[in-house]
């Protein structure tokens, strides 16, 4: 044995048996990463002009599967346009299902009410019963005790209220998903990657998509940017900010992680072990932090022999570097055994865990995000602002808060015509953007920026100069919740 | 793992971070907020929302503020004599 092995109790016998130094993180100079590209020679190569073929021409193009993307497609479809999604994943759901955050945050409002609902809720409701594990909906609100206590531990209680935040079976999302928008007959498109804007001056009139066809273009009266890091409008030279100082957007650190999950756990041994015995929990995780640098916690899944690891989060990476990516995919795998190695030795419940999945698709939480006509800010929830063009409303972190009206204008670029934004590079500060990015918020402003697509595309109107009544009135029709008109605040 | 409020806070305590927090994990001490680990979901809102950038992911304190990762962690064993002895003993330390 060699390298960091040293470290471990002397007694504590590693299944990984002579290996665990490859295991042991939070010694990240002492192991192997990828050798550093050589350097080229030349600085660039010149491509030859070429002509590419146009695989089809649709009313809406829906870049990107995920949640934002999910809903836009249908959003759009419902509203009599033809729809074409590309995915570059072989299955839709993005973030909620390869990227393992199957742990749908909040939709409810802190008395209960759900604020988002629409295609999100349906999809849920869609689910097997035994794909979805949360409280039903005659506990949303509850603060009953006994069911805070419950529910907390399963991530549907917080700030002593039960939440819709239910936990679900990333496998049965993607089959619900897809199943539902061919049903409906919206074209879907998988394992096609969207490398390059179509624009016609300040105009997107489509994209162009690499996949093992090669180079293909799909032309569109209007298109959906769901990439969650804001591709095709960066790519039609849109504006857009970061949170780098440079990026104008105050240096906030955006973790990245593969999240992963383990079956053949005892969940509810483990909780009676974390609540039974606090002292113990304390010295394990002490234990675990000094062991692994720090120790992340499990959640359970959508059974009790599931849990998920929602980081451990790296932090200095880019989401949009693909040399960071790797090196994460890699930091994150090393993690995720190191953790299998401390819980299965450690953690009561844990003994016969398993790998289930690391997840196929980064947790990358933001990257850019879209220079909008109004980006959504901390100062106007803070002062309960209620947008005249409200396109849906998010619940607030804690009840010191109001519910949060999104208005139009945050999905709407700068500039850039033929191109509404959806998901979590809407426009937004960066306090805002750490929960319009969570799973709901992105079906809310998916289906949004879908219905508007449609709108213009039917109308042939500039998205930027919908009917914006017609628009809320559209999405009221599917079930999205808006406030009253009466209620909004001018611009 | 969990995010650390750092010594920014100090003579700050502005707040806006206990507001946004999703699970009331933020605690106020005499002279800084301290986030509990233990009780942290890593949800991240808080970061950003601080005016004074105190807040990190704890892969991402600085080398000179990671004394702040036991302050903070001192709460769920000693609550607030706990972090402020140990905030105390820092900050002589330092001195």
């Amino acid at each position: 044995m060699e390298g960091n092995g040293a470290q471990r109790e002397p007694d504590a016998e590693s299944w990984f048996t002579g290996r665990d130094s490859w295991f042991t993180a939070g010694q990240a100079g002492d192991r192997p990463t990828s050798p550093l590209p050589s350097p080229a020679s030349i600085a660039t190569i010149h491509e030859p002009a070429r002509d590419t073929p146009v695989h089809e021409e649709t009313d809406v193009l829906v870049v990107g599967g995920g949640p934002a993307g999910t809903a836009a497609a249908l959003a759009a479809r419902r509203m009599g346009q033809r729809v074409t999604v590309v995915e570059r994943y072989g299955d839709l759901g993005g973030l909620s299902a390869g990227g393992l955050v199957i742990w749908i945050d909040r939709m409810t409002d802190w008395e209960g009410n759900q604020v988002i609902r629409g295609v999100g809720s349906e999809l849920l409701e869609r689910l097997p019963k035994d794909a979805v594990a949360g409280p039903g909906p005659e506990l949303w609100g509850s603060t009953d005790p006994d069911e805070v206590a419950y529910w907390r531990e399963r991530l549907s209680a917080f700030r002593d209220t039960v939440c819709r935040s239910p936990m679900i079976d990333p496998e049965w999302l993607k089959i619900v998903s897809h199943e539902l928008l061919v049903s409906e007959g919206v074209r879907v498109l998988l394992h096609s990657w969207v490398v390059a804007a179509i624009t016609d001056g300040d105009a997107v009139r489509g994209a162009i998509f690499e996949s093992k066809e090669g180079r293909r273009a799909i032309l569109a009266k209007v298109v959906v940017d769901a990439t969650g890091d804001l591709d095709v409008i960066a790519q039609a030279g849109g504006a857009y900010v970061t949170d780098t100082e440079e990026g104008g957007g105050g240096n906030v650190q955006h973790c990245i992680n593969t999240a992963f999950m383990w079956a053949g756990v005892d969940f509810g041994r483990w909780l009676e072990f974390k609540q039974g015995d606090p002292e113990g929990h304390r010295a394990f995780t002490k234990r675990g932090g000094e062991l692994l640098g720090y120790l992340e916690s499990p959640y359970v899944g959508w059974r009790d022999d599931v849990v998920v690891f929602m980081g451990p989060r790296l932090a200095g990476y880019s989401g949009v570097d693909v040399e960071h990516l790797s090196a994460v995919e890699l930091e994150s795998r090393r993690r995720m055994v190191a953790h299998l190695d401390f819980f299965r030795r450690n953690a009561p419940g844990f003994e016969r865990a398993w790998i289930m999945l690391a997840a196929p698709q980064m947790g990358v939480r933001m990257t850019r995000r879209l220079a909008g006509l109004r980006p959504l800010t901390k100062d106007d929830w803070r002062a309960g602002v209620r947008h005249d063009d409200e396109i849906g409303v998010s619940p607030s972190p804690s009840q010191r808060i109001a519910t949060i009206s999104v208005p139009y204008r945050a999905l709407v670029p700068e500039r850039l015509d033929g191109v509404l934004a959806g998901g979590r590079h809407v426009a937004s500060d960066a306090p805002t953007q750490s929960f319009m990015r969570e799973i709901p918020q992105c079906w809310m402003t998916g289906q949004a920026a879908g219905a508007a697509a449609a709108l213009a595309a039917g109308t042939g109107a500039s998205p930027r100069a919908l009917d914006v009544a017609e628009l809320r009135c559209q999405l009221r029709a599917q079930d999205v919740f808006l406030h009253d008109t009466g209620v909004l605040a001018g611009r | 793992m969990t995010y650390v409020i750092t010594d920014a806070c100090i003579g700050t305590t502005d707040r806006s971070c206990q507001d946004v927090c999703p699970v009331d994990c933020i605690h106020e001490t005499d002279r800084m907020l301290v986030i509990d680990p233990e009780e942290c979901i890593d949800c991240g809102y808080c970061e950003p929302s601080c005016p004074v950038s105190a807040i990190y992911p704890a892969d991402a304190v600085p080398g000179d503020q990671r004394p702040f990762v036991a302050i903070n962690a001192a709460w769920p064993v000693g609550g607030r004599d706990e972090v402020e002895g140990l905030l105390a003993d820092h900050l002589e330390a330092s001195s």
